[in-house]
């Protein structure tokens, strides 16, 4: 078959996939599947790993950030500490944390908590390479 | 939305449903049987612990939790069945001389009419044409055909056990 015509069948038979609704791809595992209360097991454990592996790499970025203000707020690093004064200042609710001389380990995680670890790291990092 | 908020705010049950469906439906496709040990379900577990561990990044999706899922898995397979494909077209018979198109429109007709040997019918037929002609989402297949998205997703069930056998008879024509 031409990939091309094979490509769009793959396509659309993955969009039949993505859209179906919930009874026709019960329908279809129904087929498939032989023992469901199995399949139903593994996918519990799939979930519960998956989680569990998505909340430790979010602590371990949380405490790497954390560290990586505190380092900035002792060695006054300009950068980290404006992106910090920033969420302070972007957030009414942060007003106790305006002095970020005696802010602590647990106000870091509360000014942070919520934000993209991901960003937050990527614009530490990029600062680092620059000094 | 991150990560675990991801996890946790969609219905990950049903999202890991549509993902084993879809597996069972490409291996199906493909026709291959060995999966090295592997159920399919295995597979939606590798590429969810793919996206905890980082190494398919959510942060940086601009689609809804479901198609970057989706996305994630089918590049997965790919690269799963990459070697299984050229092995099973390598060992498909030649088709005859003097039966190779000369072109895509050609062998769309000729994919037409094995269909119909297969005994598709007019519906399916209908379904594979919109293929085809690039439009691949249920919902505005079912608005062109003026059908009911669920007639539609009954009949592409029925094309999709053809495919198979659709794959084997063309799939050296390139």
């Amino acid at each position: 078959m031409s990939r091309e015509i094979k490509n769009k069948i793959d396509d659309a038979l993955f969009n039949f996939y993505l859209e179906a609704d919930k009874d026709t791809i019960k329908v279809s595992l129904q087929e498939n599947i032989q023992n469901l209360v199995e399949y139903e097991k593994k996918k519990k454990k799939i979930l519960f790993l998956a989680k569990a592996t998505a909340n430790r790499r979010h602590n371990e970025s949380l405490l790497q950030l954390v560290s990586k203000f505190q380092e900035a707020l002792l060695m006054n690093i300009e950068k980290p500490i404006a992106i910090l004064k920033q969420l302070v200042q972007g957030n009414p609710s942060f007003a106790l944390y305006r002095n970020l001389d005696k802010i602590s380990k647990e106000d870091i995680i509360e000014i942070i908590k919520d934000k993209n670890f991901v960003e937050l790291i990527e614009q530490l990092e990029e600062d680092e390479k620059k000094h | 939305m991150t990560l675990e908020e991801a996890l946790h705010n969609n219905d990950m049950n049903d999202i890991m449903d549509s993902m084993t469906a879809y597996v069972y439906g490409r291996i199906k496709t493909i026709g291959v049987k060995d999966l090295e040990g592997k159920t399919p379900e295995d597979f939606v577990g590798e590429v969810l612990m793919k996206v905890a561990e980082g190494e398919r990044d959510w942060s940086k999706a601009k689609c809804s939790f479901k198609d970057f899922l989706f996305g994630c898995l089918k590049s997965h397979l790919y690269n799963f069945f990459k070697s299984f494909e050229q092995k099973y077209e390598a060992e498909l018979p030649d088709i005859e001389s003097g039966a190779v198109p000369e072109n895509e429109s050609e062998l769309k007709q000729i994919a037409i009419q094995k269909l119909k040997e297969d005994g598709a019918d007019q519906d399916e037929i209908d379904v594979f044409e919109c293929w085809i002609e690039d439009m691949d989402k249920p919902a505005e297949i079912a608005e062109l055909l003026g059908k009911n998205v669920k007639e539609i997703y009954n009949i592409t069930k029925r094309l999709e056990r053809k495919m198979p056998k659709l794959q084997t008879q063309i799939i050296k024509f390139v």
